[in-house]
């Protein structure tokens, strides 16, 4: 790595941290606090608490700021997307079976999968009120828009987490590496930076009048999400910082399919596709460390880590490209600095 | 001399690049679709689009009645309610989440029964004028107009900043659209003053985008304010 690219993701952390200040107060008044308080409202603040990045948020505020908007006017859109992921890694901890969130017991592992999967409802129910207020801050067809298009990125994320469940229940082995996009496009990318973005940018158009283009930002959010679920795939495999917070090679004991399973699949030495194939045909039960431990050795051999990392820069390569379709006429500030330094931050992350 | 294959890390590096490109290309094509839904594509989120229609033509019915019989203010005149009634319809969806909005704000149960209700109210309108808007106050993106009392406003409630958009932001864009064209109503912070204020308070006003230095800030004062009268309104001056 760069002196130059280390430098700049230690802005981009910065930056971040910055804006997660400011969203975690917003948040914190986003929850309330009242009965039945010990069956649910003591457990809404459960993750936000234990720390995050605040992506989503971050993006949407710097999206607001980079086309020339009051940021404030973002604020309620920005909650509700860190709301809307809350309630989802709630789900996904049940779905996944996962057990620890952040270094601690996922939701359902200290209350039980009922009161957890009633937490998840609750927080996206509290994402809507968040769009709510939009009416006080933003022209009425706007704030509609900002609605439409949230319930949009819901069921798209909907859709991708079918495709990923849907594709372990039935052990679908013939998962191919464009499969794999869809999905990911689908699971990741939209609720993560695509929306945030495009309707942050929408928001600060309001007030600038400075013009949105629709499609490069899309492109952009696209990738950038990519760029972010390759990145995941790799740590969870290889993930060594203490700060990931999640069981190191869970994604395979889970079966998911991920980039460097489904390159093992698609191998062209048979015994190796057909080692992975049977590996994801075994029950969830039956799949066992030392099993894990086989099929991680069979990825470094097959070379499915440099595939991904080089996947990854190549990625990271294409969102500079979009970034400057989406955002390169913009007026240069640190907002837009965010913007065009996070896929690097992204490439380099280790949690 | 055959070139050499690459072996398990050059396949695989050679791999990614193509890998990119299928991220690339399929994001490309998911973009393109996105941009063939912009915001003037709204769809009312409540109700389908036939029944809103249906039901502003209804109410619009009653304010081409009322101005033919001379009910409404002055300023409208026949053919302007036409224009007005079929500018409505057209933008039903917009419409739609105006009522919307007013519908929680004034407390109505349902956008049906807003609308409903709406074109059964006997209306008069009376417009005020508070003040003409500075480069500044655009530049601010607001403008505040201070010493006002209940006696010069009348009863009014705070609304939505959005509800009442630029007078006279018409389908046509003709400058004679509607006889008020160049006076703004857009409240983002009205206090609640009751009949019985008296102390003066400042009404902040949004400066709409289109706004002009020169233009009017004023109000539209309802006499009785009922509820409905108020969504008649604001429903013509949205047009």
């Amino acid at each position: 790595m760069s002196r130059g690219l280390d430098a700049r993701s230690h802005s981009v952390h910065e930056h971040l941290e910055a804006y997660a200040a400011v969203v975690n107060d917003a948040l914190r008044a986003a929850l309330p606090e009242r009965e039945p308080y010990d069956y649910l409202y003591r457990l809404l603040p459960e993750y936000p608490a234990r720390g995050g990045k605040r992506l989503r948020p971050a993006l949407c505020i710097a999206a607001a700021g980079a086309f020339g908007g009051d940021r404030a006017d973002a604020m309620p859109t920005a909650v509700a997307f860190e709301l809307l992921h809350t309630a989802f890694m709630v789900h996904d901890d049940i779905e996944d079976q996962s057990t620890l969130r952040r270094g601690r017991p996922t939701i359902h592992e200290q209350v039980g999968v009922p009161l957890a999967i009633n937490v998840g409802d609750a927080l996206f129910a509290l994402s809507l009120e968040q769009l709510e207020q939009n009416f006080a801050v933003l022209e009425t067809d706007l704030a509609l828009w900002v609605m439409r298009e949230f319930r949009e990125t819901t069921m798209e994320t909907i859709e991708g987490q079918a495709l990923e469940l849907g594709w372990q229940d039935d052990a679908v082995t013939r998962v191919s590496a464009s499969d794999y996009v869809t999905m990911v496009y689908k699971k990741t990318s939209w609720y993560t930076s695509v929306q945030p973005c495009r309707i942050g940018a929408e928001i600060g158009s309001a007030r600038s009048r400075v013009p949105v283009d629709h499609e490069a930002i899309t492109l952009w959010g696209l990738l950038v999400g990519g760029l972010f679920q390759v990145v995941d795939d790799l740590l969870n495999v290889s993930g060594v910082d203490p700060a990931y917070g999640k069981t190191t090679c869970d994604d395979l004991i889970e079966g998911k399919r991920t980039l460097l399973v489904t390159h093992l699949l698609q191998h062209d030495v048979p015994d190796v596709s057909s080692r992975m194939s049977d590996f994801l045909r075994l029950p969830r039960r039956a799949r066992n460390g030392e099993q894990v431990a086989e099929i991680v050795d069979l990825m470094r051999t097959a070379g499915s880590f440099d595939y991904v990392q080089s996947c990854a820069r190549c990625l990271a390569k294409e969102c500079d490209a979009a970034f400057e379709r989406a955002f390169g006429s913009l007026h240069w500030t640190p907002d837009v600095d965010l913007l065009a330094a996070l896929p690097s931050h992204l490439l380099e992350r280790t949690a | 001399m055959a070139p050499r294959s690459p072996g398990p890390v050059g396949a695989a590096i050679e791999q990614a690049a193509a890998e990119a490109s299928r991220f690339v290309a399929k994001g490309a094509e998911i973009a393109s679709g996105v941009a063939g839904r912009p915001r003037t594509e709204l769809t009312p989120p409540i109700a389908g689009e036939e029944d809103i229609t249906r039901l502003l033509g209804e109410l619009l019915g009653e304010v081409q009645d009322r101005t033919r019989e001379g009910r409404l203010a002055t300023s409208y005149t026949e053919s302007q309610g036409v224009d007005v009634m079929s500018g409505l319809v057209r933008g039903a969806a917009m419409a739609a989440g105006v009522a919307l909005t007013l519908a929680e704000q004034f407390g109505f149960s349902s956008l049906t029964d807003v609308v409903r209700n709406a074109g059964r109210q006997e209306v008069s309108v009376e417009h005020i004028d508070l003040g003409q808007v500075a480069a500044g106050d655009i530049a601010r993106g607001s403008v505040v107009i201070e010493n006002v009392t209940s006696a010069e406003v009348g009863p009014v409630r705070p609304v939505a900043t959005s509800l009442l958009g630029p007078l006279g932001r018409s389908n046509t864009d003709e400058p004679s659209y509607i006889a008020f064209q160049d006076v703004i109503f857009s409240p983002r912070s009205i206090p609640v003053l009751g009949p019985r204020d008296a102390e003066r308070v400042g009404i902040t006003f949004a400066v709409p985008r289109e706004t002009r230095p020169g233009q009017y800030v004023g109000l539209m004062k309802t006499l009785p304010l009922t509820q409905t009268a108020a969504l008649l309104q604001i429903e013509v001056l949205n047009q």
